[in-house]
C-alpha cells in the first residue's frame, strides 16, 4: 500500500494544520482576553470551518482519531493508512 | 497607543565579555541575546493585525507584531564562530 498520496492530501492536510494553529493561538488569546468578541467569533468560526475540513479529510483518505473521535471505514484500516511521520 | 507610537526596537541586542590580560583563551568578543517583541508590548491589547491564516502556520504566530525571525547572527560575517 505505498502508493504515492495525492497532492490534494497534503494540500488538505496543511489546511487542516493552519486552522488548528490558528485555533490553539486563539485559545491562549483568549484565556487572557475574554471579553474579546471579535476574537470569539473568529475563534467559532475557525472551529466551524476545522469541522468542515477534518469531515472532508476523514471521508477522503481515513480517520484522524480513534477510540470514536472519528468514524472507522467497514474494514477497520485506521492502522493501515500512512501514518503521520511516514507521510 | 496605535502601531506607530509604540516605541521602535531591535529583536537582537548585544554585549561585550570582558577579556582579561591573564585569560588563556581567545576573547569571545560580541555576544548576542534575543529581545522579542512582547517584552516591549506588555499586556497584548486587542484587534491587532494578523496574518492570514495558512500564512500564520510558517510565520509561527497569529500576530504580526509577535513575529520574530531568527537570524544567526554569528554567522553575520560568513564564518560561524
Amino acid at each position: 500500500m505505498n502508493t504515492p498520496l495525492p497532492p490534494e492530501y497534503y494540500e488538505l492536510l496543511e489546511e487542516l494544520q493552519a486552522v488548528d494553529f490558528a485555533l490553539v493561538e486563539l485559545t491562549l488569546y483568549l484565556d487572557t482576553h475574554p471579553k474579546d468578541m471579535d476574537s470569539i467569533r473568529q475563534f467559532n468560526g475557525l472551529a466551524k470551518k476545522r469541522k468542515k475540513l477534518a469531515k472532508e479529510y476523514e471521508a477522503r483518505y481515513g480517520p484522524l482519531l480513534q477510540f470514536g473521535r472519528s468514524y472507522s471505514d467497514e474494514d477497520w484500516s485506521w492502522g493501515k493508512a500512512p501514518w503521520p511521520w511516514q507521510v | 497607543m496605535s502601531q506607530k507610537e509604540r516605541c521602535h526596537f531591535t529583536p537582537m541586542k548585544t554585549y561585550d565579555v570582558y577579556h582579561g590580560p591573564f585569560d588563556p583563551c581567545p576573547p569571545i568578543g560580541h555576544k548576542y541575546y534575543s529581545t522579542p517583541p512582547h517584552l516591549y508590548m506588555g499586556f497584548q491589547p486587542r484587534c491587532l493585525e494578523q496574518f492570514p491564516i495558512r500564512e500564520a502556520l510558517f510565520r509561527g504566530t497569529l500576530w504580526k507584531e509577535l513575529y520574530d525571525p531568527y537570524e544567526n547572527p554569528y554567522r553575520k560575517r560568513g564564518e560561524l564562530r
